[in-house]
């Protein structure tokens, strides 16, 4: 079925939709609706940069992140140093490039352990309904009620923030949301027929849950996790802000941020809060245009 | 000739807020190797019921088999582990459904589909699975099994996906495939060629077939044998020809009256007249006799039983002086 037709372009099958005698598949189907979303492919480019720069960090960056130069301190940005320095006379490039590495790993981290627990109370909840549907859903509630950010500020002060603990600590707060999107899923999709069909042939429960029924859900599931990413980033920044996140000298954008916040740095150095700032604000903002455009693509209601 | 399928009085009940209604009443129905067994009944007559009690699939709760033998080789399906349920379920019955728009799951290809079933049941290697897969395919009529393997569901039409459907269920040539209304949602010329398909295949694997349908032209392409459900009790039994030629339950003369036929130039159709009652409010005495034209007295007091007569059996009291004359 792979032969032929791939050469045709976007303009010509739009012109004449019957040039495409290659079926639709649901990924092709998926590609075409994503693209046409042209905030979540921008949102797509720009984080795919931040991710490759965070991850090629020694790489591209000039100095090292602990490197300080006091007599260079608080620069303007210049050839020497791109983005200026900070108090310490550090390069805030490099800082920013090392500090992305922290926030993206503690996002992506954070929103994975939330998947693993929200998924998996979500589906059991949703497929078995009745008790075990109460219990865990009432679970949720109580996880829910507790005002999450001062259970981190409580917990973080306890334990030592470390990148591990902060991913621990968001993946223990955050999960909920996720498992009651997947429990209405699994809701909906339990009583659907194929589900039954795939019962009498003598299909076993779990592999109905994870084989069946999940990819089924998939799509809210990856809109969502997208969503929660940024929700993640802008709450570590938010913990290191108050200082209760990862301690300096180990960068991260909410820390240099923090750092930032006095009268002298803010009057002699306007440019050292703007750019992590500015690198949080690209960031959630991908991570939620991204999620838009998958909540669209992954729709099938809406054709095309 | 021992049955391969015995139902012995089974009861299938769902608890509502202490209200017990009962489905399934106390059905009787043998089923041969080899043999095509339609049920048939208006809606809510309990076949579809019945037939997931066989496969033990009765949601539950609220549902439950409070009493009864489900008879299958010899072995009583009704007190099996659910373990050893999912060996025979796929394996040695199958079943297919009357949807086939939405019998198929969406995101999964054609060919995992199939392939799923041959290893879980047959310890097929994947390899190995996937030949038999697209050879099940061909024996359902594609021509092109190979690349309907990668396709997805929504591809298909409703009568391609109905003939997947009996690949899947065909694939581990189970000895009894349960066939759900498999005509309903197809069109006419669709229908013919899936009934077709059924019959040929279960002379093939020599499969036997409980049709379920409320369709009296299907019935009398396919099936051997014909019960006659209602209100979750069979009210009558018989061979098709037998049943076609002489109808004696009313209900049954009722449902043969039903049929449009082109001749003779009725403005109306017939209809029996009512509905049926839904179980909680199950007259005493015969289930049907608020609805029959031929009640009497006796038939609102005291319930009849499933009498033999001859080769077929039946559920009414106008029939009880033929046993003696037999």
């Amino acid at each position: 079925m792979s032969q032929s037709n791939v050469e045709i372009s976007q303009e010509e099958l739009q012109l004449n939709p019957h040039l495409k005698e290659k079926p639709d598949t649901l990924t092709r189907i998926f590609f075409r609706k994503f693209f046409k979303n042209k905030l979540a492919v921008i949102g797509s480019i720009l984080l795919f940069i931040i991710i490759m720069a965070a991850v090629f960090a020694p790489l591209i960056a000039p100095y090292s992140y602990e490197q300080q130069n006091l007599i260079d301190k608080l620069k303007p940005p210049s050839s020497e140093y791109w983005l200026g320095t900070d108090r310490y006379g550090r390069d805030i490039f490099t800082r920013l490039l090392y500090g992305g590495r922290v926030s993206l790993l503690v996002g992506f981290g954070a929103v994975l352990g939330a998947l693993i627990i929200g998924v998996s109370f979500g589906a059991l909840a949703g497929y078995y309904g009745g008790i075990i549907d109460a219990i865990l859903m009432r679970v949720v509630d109580i996880v829910i009620s507790i005002p999450s950010f001062f259970l981190l500020i409580t917990i973080v002060t306890i334990f030592k923030p470390s990148v591990g603990n902060l991913i621990l600590i968001f993946a223990l707060t955050s999960w909920t949301s996720t498992a009651r999107l997947v429990r209405g899923e699994f809701l909906t999709l339990r009583s659907r027929e194929f589900v039954l069909a795939s019962k009498t042939i003598g299909t076993k429960s779990y592999k109905i849950i994870f084989s069946h029924i999940l990819p089924n859900a998939m799509g809210p599931i990856i809109v969502s996790a997208t969503l929660l990413i940024g929700g993640v980033i802008l709450a570590e920044a938010a913990l290191s802000y108050f200082g209760l996140g990862i301690s300096p000298p180990t960068p991260t954008w909410g820390n240099m941020l923090q750092d930032a916040q006095n009268y002298t740095v803010m009057l002699t150095a306007p440019w050292y809060p703007f750019f992590p700032g500015l690198l949080i604000l690209l960031t959630v903002l991908s991570f939620n245009f991204i999620g838009d455009g998958l909540r669209d693509a992954l729709d099938p209601k809406s054709l095309d | 000739m021992t049955a391969l399928l015995e139902l012995k009085n089974l009861k299938t009940h769902f608890k509502r807020k202490k209200v017990t209604i009962p489905a399934v009443d106390g059905v009787d129905l043998k089923i041969h190797k080899g043999e095509t067994v339609a049920l048939v009944g208006e809606s809510g007559s309990g076949k579809s019921i019945t037939s997931l009690s066989i496969m033990r699939l009765i949601p539950s709760p609220p549902g439950e088999i409070v009493d009864g033998e489900i008879l299958f080789n010899g072995q009583d399906l009704a007190r099996l582990s659910d373990n050893d349920m999912c060996k025979i379920r796929g394996n040695d019955i199958s079943m297919i459904f009357q949807e086939p728009m939405t019998s198929l799951n969406p995101v999964l290809t054609i060919g995992e589909q199939i392939i799923e079933v041959l290893m879980y049941h047959q310890k097929l290697s994947k390899r190995a699975a996937s030949l038999k897969a697209i050879e099940m395919l061909e024996t359902v009529g594609f021509s092109r099994a190979k690349e309907l393997i990668d396709d997805y569901p929504h591809r298909l039409s409703g009568g391609m996906r109905q003939r997947v459907m009996i690949a899947i269920a065909m694939s581990c040539n189970p000895k009894l495939l349960i066939a759900d209304e498999p005509t309903t949602a197809l069109d006419v010329t669709i229908q013919a060629q899936i009934l077709d398909l059924m019959k040929e295949l279960s002379k093939k694997y020599d499969t036997s077939i409980l049709l379920i349908t409320h369709d009296l032209g299907v019935v009398s392409e396919v099936a051997d044998r014909v019960v006659v459900m209602y209100c979750g009790q069979v009210v009558e039994e018989a061979s098709v020809d037998d049943l076609f030629e002489e109808p004696l339950h009313p209900y049954t003369i009722g449902l043969m009256g039903s049929i449009p036929s082109l001749e003779g130039d009725l403005d109306r159709l017939y209809s029996i007249e009512g509905t049926v009652p839904p179980p909680e409010h199950f007259p005493a005495g015969c289930r049907f006799s608020p609805r029959c034209p031929h009640a009497f007295d006796r038939c609102r007091n005291e319930a009849p039983v499933l009498r033999e007569i001859g080769s077929r059996s039946v559920r009414c009291f106008l029939h009880d002086d033929k046993e003696a004359t037999k």
